[in-house]
């Protein structure tokens, strides 16, 4: 039994055994022992040293594949609900997530399970261990414990749902987290026992590695993980930086609102008998409180976004220091063969060699190579897995960036919408005002003094010619905003002739108008 | 108090040689010789009927208080006071004219009327006593605005006093009859008599001032005056307004891009003179209606602030202003001159002193703060051309000789000192808050009088020269009586805080919104170099697309900002800059009233003083020092007439400016929160196209 070839726990004959898995665990721990262990072994060993090299390459890469290709394990993961219980900081920092999983993995002891509870320190216990454990992989990082929607609304709950879903995905398409006995555990252990049963052993930590990252890294033969960690590095920084300014942003924003509200309220208080200044200042006050809410739905959609690729990149960052500290380790583990096998060679030449010493020699000779074929495979492992990872990784990031603008463009719409309806609404009363009737000092004509001059309707928007309809949801939904309450303490005649008129207009949605609906986004 | 007798004896002679002989050159200028001395006589005749017809008021209240009917509590104090006062007046006063007469029979007074005035005393008394029958009730505010204003706009409290109005102007009018048919009655002719002859005294001193002004101005107050007379068609209201309307098209590209909000200014003007020619229609019965000159036509001015430009080195250093004005009116049609922030300063002050009570067109503040700094200059630019539109836009204030010298004037430093000092208007001086007021007592009293109380250290002066030698009792401070006035000072205060307030909120609004830009900015630049990194095909586009979006947006936010600044931010400049002139009418009734308690105390002390110096004259038969005392004295009574009529008119104009102004504003505010809506609207729209382009098309 030789270390070059990973043991596959994991056969294509169903093997219900509860040997072969204890065999197997063994076998993970004899496979990954020697990269902690001392690399300098001076036990020398002579035969074949170069030939193992290429030989095992192909065969690793074979290997390498093959827990891809046979990948017919699985493991389909359903996040139902996110729960905040117990204290305040509790709710905050550890949301539980329950969820139904089935799987026809054998390391698990069942097909299904319903209803999974699994609190956010438990992800947190997983993941740490699966990527010390799985130094071959990008593991994904956990999303945010919560939301900028701020926790307890169904706009964070369902976000929430989303990333734990997203993440689960994620990890499960990674063959190396299937097979992983941990994860068996964690999905199977108990509300709140989880503790990782077996120490991750793939990770230098501590100072070590700390020590070692400041070293240049090795030459890297493959272009494609050579320039993926700047890359990735980069990207992290960046959006560091992006979140940064968001965040200032986000306070002038907010520092903005504020003065916005003042201002209405200096409107309010200018004439206290006067009602069109009353509703203007409310309205002032309402876009602010609008404003207020689009830079929370920044942060909640662009802020919370970038943050996992933040931590993301982060993390692959790191398991590409981890790939470089394998390296290392190879090169070291190389020149210790050959030290070795010099040192036998020269045993062997020499005429009065003790049999003794060059038997030595040639053990020590072995164990070197041994070491180094081993190092060798691990470094084969990681680089053919990380190289299949980079891809799939780069295409979440497409996506997510994509998602992420796309939540965020959507919000802004909808709320800029909000805005234009809640200013439209007082237009009506700043217009009757004025005798002449409207635009007049603007050099228009005298459009219509009744509360129907909306410029989102179910036909769509008034200043386009393109055709946008939508359903009366969603004009209903853009054309009420929160703050209708304050807003129509004084008015209510005039909410009643707009909701008229949308009563007149619902007529209009007939069986084509609903086709085209369906098939249009709308929004 | 002998130091008082031996001042008085001093003075008396210097008046003497001094009062008299003027008096009558400046008359025989104008009159024929021997009118001279009728109007001289007239003049005290008309001091007698003053009293009932231009303070039928007083007269009133110190009935009311007299009987001890039930009368507004606020008053009460005050009417004590004046009560007291006129009371001893009245009683002094012809227990001093009864002792004169003896003296004034032997034919020693050259100039005295003494049968007319003993007639017109008499008269006085009858009718103070027949006005007491005039019911209590129907005195309220009197409030004279026969305005046909609150036809527009029903949101608008500004208009609430309004029906209010029209009430009083009933009742006052009723009563002013009442009154007119009692003095008509008991006076049997003379008081028409005098009454014309005081209108057409004031008119003649009037016209006189006016000459003199004319006289030392340049040719082109001249021209102005001349132009006054010019009888040019009435019915040129229309046309005058349709010339209106095409107020300067700024060529440039700034102002066409700003075309919406200057479209404004001329609507507005059309407004304004619209209000004006109400005003002006409506029948001015009001009894202290200033006389009547011929009205001159409105003419349409042209003016253009611009080219702002640096003077001088160093200290020195200024910047310079080009005004263009254009209008019939002016000497050549058109006149371009450069002027500086402080000449502007100068119209104001002088404006104000040659209109009491009409609210000028203020100039911008001495220190503009805040976000605007960096258009400082342009914003300055804008508020002065908008002060001196608005002030060509004034019928009563367009043909002003000051502001047409600040048009055209070419030296016009020289020219302004000139100015000053002959109306004593102190524009010079200008003290920087806007509400702060300089009485002219030169304006007030007339240049020889005027003149002389300048030389005493102005009439508070004055009078605190006697209190310190004469009597231990101040003047009695001056607290507004009238309720109207007074609760609309606090509503200008509060709404002057108000807007205060509200302008500072725009303005950190403003730089909260510079800081938002410029952060969006720093976002962008990162999204940038982040698609930059290429990292993969689809990202990059959609994050080069958010960045244009983003870019766009942020545009749309800085002319978002700009465009709030000008509309809301300029108007509600505007409007508490203005709120500081009405302040200033306000003070100016205030200032009037302090001279007008300092005089009349003046007078209290002389009647008193009076008695004395009568007893002492028949005692040593000295009838001249008698006399000089009687001319001093009546030098005095003059000038408190004058403050008081002066009072009573400003209280006058100030209500009817107040309202108008009311008006103009809040239909100014609605304007610019209209346009504000309209442009918030649009630019909503824009944002909510762009998302919605940038959303369909990466999504």
């Amino acid at each position: 039994m030789t270390s070059t070839i990973p043991y596959d726990p994991f056969p294509e004959e169903e093997d219900n055994n509860p040997f072969s898995q204890h065999e197997r665990e063994q076998e993970i721990q004899q496979e990954s022992t020697p990269v902690q262990q001392d690399v300098d072994d001076n036990q020398p060993h002579s035969e074949n040293v170069v030939n193992t090299d290429d030989h095992s390459k192909k065969e690793e890469t074979k290997i390498a594949m093959k827990e891809r290709i046979n990948n017919k394990l699985k493991i389909v993961i359903k996040v139902t609900d996110v729960e905040r219980i117990g204290k305040m900081a509790e709710k905050r920092e550890n949301p539980i997530v329950v969820f139904d999983v089935s799987t026809n993995v054998r390391t698990f002891r069942s097909s299904t399970y319903k209803k999974r509870r699994k609190s956010y320190d438990e992800f947190k216990q997983i993941f740490k261990f699966l990527k010390g454990e799985l130094i071959e992989s990008f593991i994904p990082t956990l999303p945010i414990q919560y939301t900028n929607f701020g926790i307890i609304n169904t706009e964070d709950h369902d976000k929430m749902i989303k990333n734990f879903q997203e993440w689960f995905d994620r990890v499960t398409m990674d063959p190396l987290v299937v097979r992983n006995q941990e994860f068996a555990y964690f999905i199977e252990s108990d509300f709140g026992t989880y503790v990782p049963i077996n120490k991750p052993t793939g990770q230098i930590t501590g100072l070590k590695r700390r020590t070692l990252k400041q070293l240049a890294p090795p030459y890297d033969s493959v272009t494609d993980l050579a320039e993926f960690r700047p890359l990735v590095k980069s990207i992290y920084l960046l959006c560091q930086d992006i979140q940064e300014k968001l965040l200032r942003s986000n306070k002038t924003k907010k520092a903005m609102v504020r003065q916005e509200h003042a201002f209405g309220q200096g409107f309010i208080q200018l004439d206290e008998h006067n009602n069109l200044y009353k509703r203007f200042g409310k309205m002032l006050k309402a876009i602010g409180d609008v404003d207020s809410i689009i830079a929370t739905m920044d942060m909640a959609t662009l802020y919370d976004g970038i943050q996992w690729i933040v931590t993301d990149t982060y993390m692959i960052k790191e398991a590409l220091t981890d790939r470089h500290l394998v390296m290392r380790e190879l090169l070291q583990a190389q020149q210790n063969t050959k030290l070795k096998k010099d040192q036998a060679t020269k045993s062997r030449t020499k005429r009065d060699s003790n049999p003794l010493k060059v038997g030595e020699a040639i053990e020590n000779l072995e164990v070197a190579s041994a070491k180094e074929e081993e190092l060798t495979t691990q470094y084969e492992r990681i680089t053919e897995n990380m190289s299949i990872e980079r891809k799939e990784w780069l295409e979440w990031y497409d996506s997510w960036v994509k998602k992420t603008i796309k939540e965020y463009s959507l919000k802004k719409i909808e709320y800029e919408r909000k805005k234009l309806a809640l200013l439209e609404r007082v237009r009506s009363d700043v217009r009757r005002a004025d005798e002449r009737g409207g635009l007049s000092r603007l050099g228009r004509d005298v459009t219509s003094t009744k509360g129907s001059d909306v410029s989102q309707s179910v036909e769509g928007d008034s200043w386009t010619g393109e055709i946008r309809h939508r359903s009366i949801d969603e004009v209903e939904r853009v054309t009420h905003t929160e703050f209708d309450k304050t807003l129509e303490e004084d008015g209510l005649d005039d909410l009643e002739s707009t909701s008229k008129v949308q009563e007149g207009q619902k007529d209009l949605l007939d069986a084509r108008n609903a086709a085209s609906l369906l098939g249009i986004t709308s929004f | 108090m002998n130091f008082n007798d031996t001042d008085d004896a001093l003075s008396a002679p210097v008046w003497d040689d001094l009062n008299p002989p003027t008096k009558k050159q400046e008359l025989n200028a104008d009159v024929p010789e021997e009118l001279s001395s009728t109007f001289a006589t007239l003049n005290t005749g008309d001091e007698l009927v003053t009293n009932p017809i231009v303070e039928v008021s007083e007269g009133e209240e110190e009935k009311f208080d007299v009987e001890g009917k039930p009368f507004q509590s606020h008053w009460v104090a005050n009417a004590f006071a004046s009560q007291d006062q006129n009371d001893s007046d009245n009683r002094e006063g012809v227990r001093i004219t009864k002792d004169s007469n003896a003296l004034l029979l032997k034919g020693e007074v050259k100039n005295e009327d003494t049968d007319d005035l003993n007639i017109s005393k008499a008269d006085l008394m009858n009718e103070l006593a027949s006005s007491e029958v005039d019911p209590a009730s129907g005195w309220t505010n009197p409030s004279i605005e026969p305005t046909t204003y609150n036809i527009n706009a029903p949101l608008f409290s500004g208009d609430n006093s309004l029906p209010l109005a029209f009430n009083d102007t009933g009742k006052m009018d009723e009563l002013q009859s009442t009154l007119n048919l009692h003095s008509n009655a008991t006076n049997l002719g003379k008081p028409k008599i005098l009454f014309n002859s005081r209108k057409m005294l004031k008119r003649k001193d009037y016209e006189r001032d006016h000459l003199k002004s004319i006289n030392t101005d340049d040719p082109l107050g001249k021209a102005q005056k001349d132009s006054e007379f010019i009888d040019e068609p009435l019915d040129d209201n229309t046309t005058s307004i349709s010339n209106v309307n095409p107020v300067s098209k700024g060529s440039d590209i700034k102002r066409q891009m700003e075309e919406p909000l200057y479209k404004l200014s001329p609507k507005k003007d059309h407004t304004q003179t619209n209000e004006a020619k109400k005003e002006n229609d409506k029948p001015t019965e009001v009894k202290q209606a200033p006389i009547e000159e011929p009205k001159p036509e409105f003419v349409k001015f042209d003016i253009v602030v611009k080219d702002p430009r640096k003077v001088g080195e160093l200290t020195s250093a200024h910047i310079e202003y080009m005004v263009v004005a254009e209008a019939k009116i002016l000497e050549s049609g058109c006149s371009i001159v450069y002027r500086r922030y402080r000449d502007f300063r100068w119209l104001y002050r002088q404006l104000q002193n040659n209109h009491w009570g009409k609210i000028i067109p203020p100039p911008p503040e001495k220190q503009a703060v805040g976000r605007f700094k960096q258009d400082f200059i342009e914003n300055r630019r804008l508020q002065m051309e908008n002060m001196l539109q608005t002030i060509a836009s004034s019928d009563s204030l367009q043909n002003d000789s000051d502001f047409i010298l600040f048009l055209t004037s070419k030296d016009f430093p020289q020219d302004c000192k000139k100015r000053e000092y002959e109306s004593g208007s102190n524009a010079c001086n200008d003290s920087g808050d806007l509400s702060i007021t300089y009485i002219s007592e030169i304006q007030l009293l007339g240049e020889e009088d005027g003149r002389r109380v300048i030389k005493n250290g102005g009439l508070l002066g004055e009078s605190d020269k006697g209190f310190l030698s004469l009597s231990f009792s101040a003047p009695p401070k001056y607290v507004e009586v009238d309720n109207f006035l007074n609760e609309r000072l606090k509503t200008i205060d509060n709404l002057s805080n108000e807007l205060k307030e509200m302008y500072k909120t725009l303005e950190t609004v403003d730089t909260e919104r510079t800081n938002l830009a410029s952060s969006l900015t720093d976002i962008q630049m990162k999204f940038e170099s982040l698609s930059e990194l290429n990292v993969t095909t689809e990202s990059t586009s959609i994050l080069n697309s958010l960045v244009d979006v983003e870019k766009a947006i942020q545009q749309s936010l800085e002319r978002c900002s700009f465009q709030e600044s000008l509309i809301m931010g300029t108007c509600i400049d505007n409007y508490s800059r203005s709120l500081a002139s009405v302040r200033a009418i306000f003070n100016q009734r205030m200032t009037m009233g302090a001279f007008m308690m300092a005089v009349e105390n003046d007078l209290r002390k002389k009647k008193s003083q009076g008695e004395r110096v009568l007893k002492y004259a028949k005692g040593q038969n000295d009838p001249d020092k008698f006399e000089a005392f009687k001319l001093q004295y009546k030098l005095i009574e003059r000038r408190a007439r004058i403050i008081r009529s002066k009072w009573n008119e400003l209280g006058e104009t100030i209500r009817n400016e107040v309202a108008r102004f009311d008006l103009d504003k809040t239909r100014e505010l609605r304007d610019s929160m209209e346009i504000y809506l309209e442009t918030l609207i649009e630019s909503q729209k824009e944002c909510i196209e762009l998302w919605y382009t940038f959303h369909k098309n990466n999504f």
